[in-house]
């Protein structure tokens, strides 16, 4: 008998065996590891055969005879017999035909493969099926594509240590996986990611070969099904740096576009409450002032010549042009009071003071006549399958900003699409920043509406964080992909990762980086899984030789 | 006033094995032969090069339910019982094979009953009948003994194909073949010796044995030879970790020679501790597993007991 028809054990007796879960007692010459997937049939009365399957999520070896500690020494010295005794804890994940009896002990237990191992994991039930990643076994594990567009679930939250628990890099292995897997079909063209690079420059080489490809991790991607290839249509935006249109950037150098708002953006779209994006408690008050200045600036923007990326603020005599955001802030200020008149004073005063340090940071982001082309400056993602938006060198204020401002465009204009296409990823981390569990920000409430109502309107979030128990709950709880990677002990106690169980939670605690622990809503066990070094360069010096452009200027 | 006694403990367990140990009175009418290997004085055999595979037999038996025989107006005592006998195997790992399972309906007043069937989920049992000619109260129970005797007995010469030593339980048998078999007598209840001689024995060191004498007396005349394999306690008696071995005078003098250094030189390294045995030393580590391994397999008292009281339940209704 071949290795796989052979059984691996038997279900034991000595513990219960319940539908939920039960114990195998591994044979002779046989052996069993956490996350193998096993199968075992047992009879009803009338005759019909129940096929259970599980996930081994502990194993266990102990000797059968020996009573103290010291014993052991006594079996190795070939005094004291005794015999090894192995036994596996296999956790129930389908249970076909639905009849939920206990499997009987002395019954059969084999490992699945091929098509058992689908159904154990109900891959065979996914229409559309995404490679995630590959099983401890070397074989693929998929995601429902329908829980990831929307179509019946949506958004994406990672949870892990940063620098060990690589959580932007799976975030963007997913995206490949969608994007290069061709799991979208002839809709690819009409699906579109943004990419917020907060930290570091590893995003920015996403459309670079990695040089540290070699042939194991090729091979990895063939299992999967997918292309070892950077991916294909990336676009990279850098805010502008001050006094110019030229991104600012870090290594990175070509093919890099910058972005700027102009003034008569600003205040047409409302913007400046992103300026006040820091998450306070209850400065209702504050608020209000906001909106009522918010509401003058849009009324002047509406009152001022089109085309024009600046606008005029005043009324009669007092009105002139304001030319740059450092003239805006001081009209704006000698302005509060009367526009917002029911405010307080003191309220009035918190208002101008934290627009003037928000405009030390922000400020060049908001230009006058200096804006360039009109519309050349501006976030579309449409022109590339992929957007990377890169924040990482600027001041926390101004990324708050940013993200509010583009996400709050993008989903005006999701609203009035009145259809969930294009669809379009939003890839953020560090959640515990935008979206904190406690206070209220309007970064926060948009992300919260997008967590919410993001299916209908065709964005899906892959968020991320160190620690889901420090973002806003309804934003973790609403993803329907839970992924982790290595994570803190303390906080794997906490009862937002209750999904992974007591098994899962310290293996969080010694997850490698490269191995996740998913958690998605078709299959009742997370599964543990491993995804290939990136085929994109994440660095650098990591891209491929042929791939790095010439210096025009070398040589000279 | 000065005591002309000593008192000291016996390390048996106090409740264990009482009566059982009375069955089996060493052979009361032996005649002694000593001076069979020169003079009286301790041997210290030295250790073999290649550490032999000794084989250690032992069985053990319980009571699951007693019966009484109702027969034209007199009554027959007996009981139902199970065996189990086998043997520890140790040639550099200690293995447990030829494990053997028997129940038995035993029956004083030489009166065999018909054999007992029980079910118990899949499997069947069969209590065999097993009839013992006197009357006396203990006469079921030293059926059960017997047939168990009886086993270990055949298992020993099968062991000699994979083992150089079989050491078996108690004294050998009228059913022991020839052979390297040993019977191996923990407990000593009579002494063989002299008092002159029986000096000797507190005064060896372990490895170290008395030099063999003969003993004539039924079921067949056997070399025998006290050894120490372990120390006692301080407040342990004298002969505390002292054995008797015995083996067949058949095969001759220098065969039973040989036999005895091995055994006194290998069964040291055997001998058990009082924490995990209250039998210590003397109940070896492989005798001491094979034993709870044994009980083991006689399977659960209280289920064979229910199913026996089930089936005569059965038959007295019918």
């Amino acid at each position: 008998m071949s290795q796989a028809a052979q059984p691996v054990g038997r279900v034991l007796g000595t513990q219960d065996a319940t539908p939920l879960e039960f114990w195998v007692a591994v044979a002779d010459g046989q052996y069993l590891q956490l996350d193998d997937v096993v199968h075992v049939g047992t009879p009803l009365p009338d005759g019909r055969q129940v096929m259970l399957y599980g996930v081994v999520d502990l194993v266990r070896a102990r000797h059968e005879g020996a009573r103290f500690d010291s014993d052991v020494f006594l079996v190795e010295q070939g005094v004291l017999p005794a015999s090894i005794a192995q036994a596996a804890h296999v956790r129930v994940t389908r249970v076909e035909p639905e009849v939920f009896v206990p499997p009987l002990p002395g019954r059969e237990v084999h490992r699945a493969a091929g098509a058992l191992r689908e159904q154990a994991l109900f891959f065979d039930g996914m229409q559309h099926k995404v490679p995630i990643g590959l099983s401890r076994d070397g074989e693929p594990v998929f995601a429902n594509r329908e829980f990831l567009d929307g179509t019946r679930g949506a958004h994406v939250n990672i949870s892990g240590i940063s620098g060990v628990a690589t959580k932007t890099s799976y975030a963007t292995f997913l995206l490949h996986s969608l994007f290069e897997g061709g799991a979208f079909g002839a809709s690819a063209a009409n699906t579109h990611a943004i990419v917020f690079n907060v930290k570091g420059e590893d995003l920015l080489w996403l459309d670079r070969p990695n040089r540290r490809v070699d042939a194991d991790v090729r091979a990895q991607y063939q299992r999967l099904g997918l292309p070892a290839q950077p991916f294909s249509s990336v676009r990279f935006l850098a805010p502008a740096g001050p006094g110019g249109v030229t991104p600012q950037t870090g290594q990175r150098q070509d093919g890099v576009t910058s972005f700027l708002w102009t003034l008569r953006e600003f205040a047409e779209q409302r913007l400046l409450r992103f300026l006040f994006a820091d998450a306070d408690d209850a400065q209702s008050q504050l608020a209000y002032v906001v909106d009522r200045v918010e509401r003058e600036l849009l009324d002047a923007a509406k009152s001022s010549p089109k085309d024009q990326p600046t606008i005029f603020l005043g009324e009669g005599d007092d009105r002139r042009e304001v030319t740059d955001f450092a003239q805006l802030v001081d009209r704006v200020c000698h302005h509060a009071e009367t526009w917002a008149q029911r405010a307080a004073a003191g309220t009035v005063q918190a208002f101008e003071r934290r627009l003037r340090a928000a405009a030390g940071r922000v400020g060049h982001l908001l230009r006058g006549h200096g804006a360039g082309r009109p519309g050349q400056h501006r976030l579309d993602f449409r022109q590339s399958q992929l957007t990377v938006v890169d924040l990482h060198r600027l001041h926390e204020r101004a990324q708050r900003f940013v993200v509010g401002a583009l996400l709050e465009r993008l989903f005006e204009e999701k609203e009035h699409a009145g259809s969930n296409r294009p669809l379009v990823f939003v890839v953020l981390d560090e959640l515990n920043k935008y979206c904190p569990r406690e206070g209220s920000s309007p970064l926060k409430e948009i992300l919260v509406d997008i967590a919410e109502r993001g299916r209908s309107l065709g964005i899906v979030l892959i968020g991320a964080q160190q620690t889901a128990s420090e973002v806003e709950n309804r934003i973790v709880a609403n993803a329907a992909l839970r992924v982790v990677g290595r994570l803190d002990l303390a906080e794997a106690e906490r009862p937002d990762y209750g999904f992974l169980g007591a098994v899962g939670r310290s293996r969080a605690g010694i997850l490698k980086p490269g191995s996740m622990i998913v958690q998605q809503p078709e299959v009742p066990a997370p599964v543990l899984l491993r995804f290939p070094f990136p085929a994109w360069a994440t660095r650098a010096d990591e891209v491929a030789a042929e791939a790095r452009p010439k210096d025009p200027l070398r040589g000279l | 006033m000065a005591r002309d006694y000593r008192l000291r403990i016996d390390p048996w367990a106090a409740d264990y094995d009482g009566t059982a140990g009375m069955l089996e009175a060493e052979a009361p009418d032996a005649r002694v032969e000593l001076g069979v290997e020169g003079p009286w004085q301790a041997l210290r055999p030295g250790l073999p090069k290649n550490a032999p595979h000794l084989a250690f037999v032992d069985g053990v038996r319980r009571i699951e339910c007693r019966f009484v025989v109702e027969r034209g107006g007199r009554a027959h005592f007996g009981l139902f019982g199970s065996f189990a006998v086998g043997a520890a195997l140790a040639n550099g790992r200690a293995r447990v094979l030829g494990e053997r399972i028997g129940r038995i309906a035993a029956c004083s007043g030489g009166f065999a009953v018909e054999p007992v069937l029980l079910r118990i989920g899949g499997m069947a049992l069969r209590y065999e009948p097993e009839a013992v000619a006197d009357d006396r109260p203990d006469a079921p129970l030293r059926g059960l003994q017997n047939a168990m005797r009886r086993a270990e007995a055949e298992l020993g010469p099968e062991l000699l194909q994979v083992a150089e030593l079989v050491l078996l339980d108690g004294p050998l048998s009228s059913l022991s073949a020839d052979g390297p078999l040993v019977g191996y007598v923990k407990r000593l209840l009579r002494s063989y010796l002299p008092p002159a001689e029986a000096e000797l024995l507190p005064r060896l060191r372990i490895g170290e044995r008395t030099p063999l004498f003969l003993v004539r007396s039924a079921p067949q005349d056997r070399y025998s030879w006290y050894q120490r394999i372990g120390e006692g306690r301080a407040h342990d008696s004298a002969w505390a970790g002292i054995v008797r071995c015995e083996t067949g005078a058949r095969p001759g003098l220098d065969e039973a020679r040989r036999l005895a250094d091995l055994t006194a030189a290998c069964l040291p390294h055997f001998a058990s501790d009082p924490l995990r045995d209250p039998r210590a030393p003397q109940n070896l580590f492989p005798i001491g597993a094979l034993e709870g391994h044994l009980r083991h397999r006689l399977g659960d008292p209280l289920l064979l007991r229910r199913a026996l009281e089930a089936s005569v339940l059965g038959e007295s209704a019918a």
